[in-house]
């Protein structure tokens, strides 16, 4: 069920303020995955997401782990209390928000966030009944919480544009520690949808199921995940990072005809070059 | 004739921009001459590699950071090599001294790829 879309969108930097980011880059970067930032460059990843229409042409293929190497763009930008991120390796996809209150050890960002993309699965052989699902904007918001090497980051959001009409909620840990000049982190936490969620993206409705497709309506379900990075500097400019993350799906998107498996992985390696790293 | 045998000199010269000169008849050459860290504040891990050369024998110390107690020292040579496991948040002037004289110097500094820039603001939307 995770997002990961390379963003190819470029970023003018100016701001100077700082407040929360998404956690996946707030953990590697504690204090400094804010502000305004772009990273870019190349990364050869490995995974698996076997989860049908999300990888391959064919039922079988979506269970096939895929090797991949592709160019990729983080950034944000920040400008007074407003700001607009696209965070690598992160559940959300792009976000914009505004900061509603912030401390030493807290943040309080008002976001605006697409978390699942479209879903065509019209050219996957046996699935052509299923109609294409639309990408979704969720309104709500994310605190985060400072204490040491660690955060921890609750976000609540809500569907405001009629894809599922579905409630998304996520509780993440993140810590992060220095070995010589690499700096590693773990993530973990787990996220929840609303039954709308899962159904819309994974459900098998009266009219899409065949007599080898049958119908399915998805329950809500609790998903949880587990990240583990390392961030090595080069020099000055380009940095190495080196990233893992496992996914357990939720027993409703398993018992769904549209997925074949239970869990997904990704391991990537890749080096950035840093264009701003205040 | 020696340039400058001051400690103080050498590092306010280096500063300048004359790393790693220091006296005519001796060198002192470190690579990398750079660390780089992660996070401004974090502490720099590199092996560095001291090198000297000198016109004359003699018996030479390397120091570190104004430390009284040397890195090492040799005896009866003119020149010498140093591994040194550097460890810092901030730049380090190394010398080289023949009978407590500075006749060679250098620095390492260090750079980050993040640099902290933050402000804190409080204020309520509602």
């Amino acid at each position: 069920m995770n997002k990961r879309s390379p963003c190819a969108v470029a970023i003018l930097l100016t701001g100077f303020n700082a407040f929360a980011a998404d956690i996946a880059r707030e953990i590697q970067h504690p204090g400094y995955g804010k502000g305004s930032f772009a990273e870019f460059g190349f990364a050869l990843a490995v995974g698996s997401e076997p989860l049908v229409g999300f990888n391959g042409q064919t039922l079988e293929q979506s269970g096939d782990m895929s090797l991949s190497l592709s160019g990729s763009l983080e950034g944000r930008l920040e400008y007074k209390r407003v700001f607009v991120e696209f965070i690598d390796n992160s559940f959300s996809n792009a976000s914009i928000g505004i900061n509603a209150y912030s401390t030493d050890k807290t943040n309080h960002d008002i976001i605006l966030t697409t978390l699942f993309g479209g879903v065509n699965r019209s050219d996957v052989v046996g699935f052509e009944t299923i109609e294409n699902r639309k990408g979704d904007i969720n309104l709500g918001f994310r605190s985060s919480y400072y204490f040491g090497d660690g955060i921890a980051q609750f976000e609540l959001v809500s569907d405001v544009s009629s894809a599922h009409d579905g409630v998304i909620a996520s509780l993440q840990f993140g810590h992060q520690a220095q070995v010589r000049n690499w700096n590693l982190h773990a993530l973990a936490g787990v996220r929840y949808f609303t039954d709308n969620v899962v159904d819309q993206l994974f459900g098998v409705s009266s009219s899409e199921a065949t007599e080898t497709l049958p119908e399915y309506q998805a329950d809500s379900g609790f998903m949880p995940t587990l990240q583990l990075g390392a961030t090595l500097p080069l020099n000055e400019k380009w940095i190495f990072r080196a990233n893992a993350e496992y996914t357990r799906y939720p027993s409703s998107v398993v018992n769904s005809p549209l997925a074949q498996g239970d869990s997904g992985y990704l391991v990537s390696t890749g080096i950035y070059y840093v264009l701003h790293g205040s | 004739m020696r340039i400058m045998k001051s400690p103080t000199m050498v590092a306010v010269l280096t500063i300048l921009g004359f790393s790693p000169v220091l006296a005519e008849d001796a060198v002192l050459t470190i690579t990398p001459e750079k660390c780089v860290a992660l996070r401004k504040g974090q502490v720099c891990y590199q092996k560095l590699r001291l090198r000297f050369n000198a016109s004359d024998k003699g018996d030479y110390c390397l120091f570190a950071g104004g430390q009284s107690k040397p890195l090492k020292c040799f005896s009866d040579v003119d020149n010498g090599e140093l591994i040194y496991q550097f460890a810092s948040e901030q730049a380090m002037l190394f010398n080289l001294q023949n009978e407590s004289a500075t006749v060679a110097s250098g620095q390492v500094t260090v750079a980050w790829v993040y640099q902290k820039t933050r402000k804190r603001y409080r204020w309520r939307l509602f």
